[in-house]
C-alpha cells in the first residue's frame, strides 16, 4: 500500500497564490520590495531628523515662539578713528523698534570703568552689561542689589562656563567647575577708573543662553557709572532683538544695510539650520523618488505576472474560484509581504535612533523624543502601496 | 435547479446555413435529476453548448434560464457561486495544471467545500485505479490517467448539474465502466442530473432524454 505523504487534508489547502504569481524570475519583485524598504526608512528617517534638527536648534531659542539675537555696532575704520560711535544711539534703538519685523527691543547697558576679577587664582579683565528683567532667560529671585551691598548677582553666559571648563581650566591642568560650585563661589571685583576704586565680589545666581555677556543688575550698573566715571547716562553697546524668525531676508537686509553685526554663533547656527534643512529635504525627495520607482516597479511586476498566469487565473475561476477571493488572495500574501517590510524598518529605525539620540544625550543636546510620525510613514506607505496593487489587480482580473 | 433553453444560438452560427439540429434554436427543459445526452459530431458546437450552460460563454442569442432566471442577470461572483456548490464539469481538454500533482489538482476543486474527507478521495481514486499516481505530476500522467483525474476533480463539490463534454474518450472500456459506475453513484448522492455530449450514442446511463445537435 503506498503511502500519499503529502495527504494531510487539515493542513494541505494548495496555496492559489502561489499557482497565480509562478513566474520565471521574481528578481524584480525582490528589488521592488527592497526599494519600498529603503524609501521607507529614508522617509522616516528624515522626518526624525528633522524634528531632532528643530529640537537641538531651537531649544533655546524659540521659547514661547521668538528668538533672540544679540547685534552691535560694526567696528570699522571710521569708529577706530573715532568718526562714529561703536554704541547705539537713542534715534538708532528708536528706529529699530519701529521694524515690524522685531517683536521688541533690549538694550544692552554696558560699563564705563575698568572691572578686574580675580576667581580661582586667575585675574581677569571682564565687563558688565545689564537688561531689561523680561529678557532675562534665567531665574531672577536672587538677582537684586541694593546700594551699600557687597554682593553683587550676576548672570553669565553658559557659553563662559563651556570655555571656563573646556579651555582655560583644562589648560592650567586644573578640573572643570560644575555649575553648582560656580554659584557658591564669589569672584572679587575691583571697578576702577580714573583714580577711583570699588571693590565687590561677585557671585553668579544664574546662567544664560540667550544673552553672551555679564550681566548685572541695572541699578548697580547706574551707581557704578556715576560713581567712577560721573556718567549718568549709561551707554548702550548692545541690543538684543526679539525677532519670530531670526532668518528672516527682511531682518537680515535690514541689519547689513544698517551694518550690524548679528552675534556669530547665531548667525552659523541659523545658517547650519538652513543647510541642515536643504540637506534634509534632498534626502527627502531622494526617498520619495525611490519610493514612486519601487511601487512603479512592484505594480508592473505584479501586472506582469499575472499576465503570464492569466490563463491559470482564468481555469481557477472556471472551477469556482471567484475574482473577488483571488483578488482577497493575492492581497493577503502582498500585505503579509509589506508587513514584513515594516517588520524590518521599524526596529532598525528604533535602533538606529535610539542610538543618535543616546549620543545627543552625551553631548547634553537634550533627548527628543521618536514622535509618532516615524512608525506611521512605513505603515502609511504599505497602505499606499497595497492601495494600488488592489485597483491594478481588479481591473486586470475583471 | 431547472435549465431552459430557448432558441440559443451561438453568435458565429447565427445566419448561417448549419444551425440544425435538435438544440440550436430550440426550446428545452432540462428538469432536475433528468439524464441528458446530447449526440453531436465532431464541430457542432457540443462544446460550445457546455461553454454557454457553464457560463464561459456568453455570445448567444436567445435564452438561458436556471432555475428561472436569466443568466444575462448573473455576475462574475454569481457564476462562481454556481460552479462551486450547482454545476460541475468535466472539460473536453481537461483543464488540469500541468505543474501540480495530481492531488492538488483534485484539492484546489475539494478546497472550496471541503466536500470530501481525505479518505473518501482515496476511496474513489482506488475505484477508478488512479490511487497510485495522485502524488505524480499531471504533465507526467497518459491522457485517460489525466481524463480520469478530471472526472474525479469534477465530483468533489455539492452539485445538481454534472457537465460531461466527451468525458471517456480516452479510457478503454474497463476504465470507462468504473468511471460510469463511480459518476452514477455520486450523481445519485447529490440527486444531480447530467448531460453528456459525445461523438457517438451511447448507453453509458438511463438517459431521460437524447438530443442531437446535427
Amino acid at each position: 500500500m503506498i503511502i500519499l505523504k503529502r495527504l494531510e487534508w487539515l493542513s494541505m489547502k494548495v496555496n492559489i497564490v502561489n499557482i497565480l504569481l509562478q513566474g520565471k524570475s521574481k528578481l524584480g519583485l525582490l528589488i521592488a520590495g527592497f526599494g519600498i524598504l529603503l524609501s521607507s526608512f529614508l522617509i522616516a528617517s528624515v522626518y526624525q531628523l528633522f524634528n531632532d534638527v528643530s529640537f537641538i536648534l531651537d531649544k533655546s531659542e524659540k521659547e514661547e515662539g521668538f528668538q533672540y539675537l544679540q547685534i552691535s555696532k560694526e567696528v570699522g575704520v571710521s569708529t577706530s578713528l573715532g568718526l562714529s560711535s561703536p554704541d547705539f544711539s537713542v534715534n538708532e534703538i528708536a528706529s529699530l523698534r519701529k521694524q515690524n519685523f522685531i517683536e521688541d527691543v533690549a538694550e544692552l547697558w554696558s560699563n564705563d570703568f575698568r572691572v578686574y576679577g580675580r576667581f580661582a587664582g586667575n585675574g581677569f579683565d571682564m565687563f558688565f552689561t545689564s537688561v531689561k528683567p523680561n529678557f532675562i532667560d534665567a531665574d531672577t529671585d536672587d538677582f537684586q542689589w541694593e546700594k551699600g551691598q557687597v554682593e553683587i548677582p550676576v548672570i553669565i553666559s553658559n557659553q563662559f562656563l563651556t570655555l571656563l571648563n573646556h579651555a582655560v581650566l583644562p589648560s592650567q591642568g586644573r578640573p572643570p567647575i560644575p555649575k553648582i560650585a560656580i554659584k557658591q563661589a564669589t569672584v572679587d571685583l575691583q571697578l576702577t577708573k580714573d583714580g577711583k576704586r570699588l571693590s565687590y565680589k561677585a557671585r553668579v545666581v544664574g546662567f544664560s543662553d540667550r544673552i553672551s555677556s555679564v550681566l548685572v543688575p541695572r541699578n548697580f550698573l547706574d551707581y557704578a557709572n556715576h560713581e567712577l566715571s560721573g556718567n549718568t547716562q549709561t551707554r548702550v553697546s548692545m541690543v538684543v532683538l526679539k525677532v519670530k524668525d531670526s532668518g528672516e531676508k527682511t531682518l537680515r537686509r535690514y541689519l547689513d544695510r544698517n551694518d550690524y553685526d548679528v552675534n556669530g554663533e547665531q548667525l552659523v547656527v541659523q545658517k547650519s539650520k538652513t543647510v541642515l534643512k536643504i540637506t534634509l529635504g534632498v534626502v527627502f525627495v531622494f526617498g520619495f523618488v525611490i519610493l514612486i520607482l519601487s511601487m512603479a516597479l512592484s505594480l508592473s511586476q505584479i501586472k506582469g505576472l499575472i499576465y503570464q498566469n492569466k490563463d491559470r487565473i482564468r481555469m481557477l475561476i472556471l472551477l469556482g474560484y471567484s475574482p473577488t477571493g483571488i483578488i482577497k488572495s493575492l492581497l493577503i500574501s502582498i500585505a503579509k509581504l509589506l508587513g514584513v517590510i515594516i517588520l524590518l524598518v521599524l526596529p532598525v529605525i528604533w535602533i538606529v535612533f535610539n542610538s543618535v539620540h543616546a549620543l545627543m544625550l552625551t553631548y547634553a543636546l537634550g533627548l527628543p523624543q521618536l514622535t509618532i510620525g516615524v512608525w506611521l510613514i512605513p505603515i502609511s506607505i504599505s497602505m499606499v502601496i497595497l492601495s494600488g496593487i488592489f485597483a491594478s489587480v481588479k481591473k486586470l482580473i475583471k | 435547479m431547472e435549465i431552459h433553453l430557448k432558441n440559443i444560438a451561438p453568435n458565429p452560427l447565427i445566419g448561417a446555413f448549419s444551425i440544425v439540429g435538435e438544440v440550436w434554436e430550440k426550446e428545452h427543459h432540462f428538469k432536475p435529476e433528468n439524464y441528458i445526452h446530447i449526440l453531436a459530431p465532431s464541430g457542432s458546437g457540443k462544446s460550445t453548448l457546455m461553454g454557454i450552460l457553464y457560463g464561459m460563454r456568453n455570445d448567444f442569442k436567445g435564452e438561458l434560464r436556471l432555475q428561472g432566471e436569466s443568466v444575462l442577470n448573473l455576475s462574475q461572483e454569481d457564476w462562481s457561486k454556481l460552479r462551486s456548490n450547482q454545476i460541475g464539469i468535466v472539460f473536453q481538454d481537461l483543464q488540469l495544471l500541468d505543474e501540480l500533482t495530481a492531488i492538488e489538482n483534485i484539492q484546489i476543486k475539494n478546497q472550496l467545500t471541503n466536500k470530501y474527507t481525505q479518505d473518501e478521495i482515496v476511496k474513489m481514486a482506488k475505484s477508478l485505479d488512479v490511487y497510485g499516481l495522485l502524488n505524480k505530476k499531471v504533465a507526467l500522467l497518459s491522457r485517460g490517467e489525466k481524463q480520469r483525474i478530471a472526472i474525479l476533480r469534477a465530483l468533489c463539490m455539492p452539485f445538481s448539474w454534472l457537465l460531461l463534454d466527451e468525458p471517456f474518450s480516452a479510457l478503454d472500456e474497463v476504465n470507462t465502466q468504473k468511471a460510469i459506475a463511480l459518476i452514477k453513484a455520486v450523481t445519485a448522492e447529490n440527486n444531480a442530473g447530467l448531460i453528456l455530449s459525445n461523438l457517438y450514442s451511447d448507453s453509458y446511463f438511463d438517459y431521460t432524454k437524447k438530443v442531437r445537435m446535427a
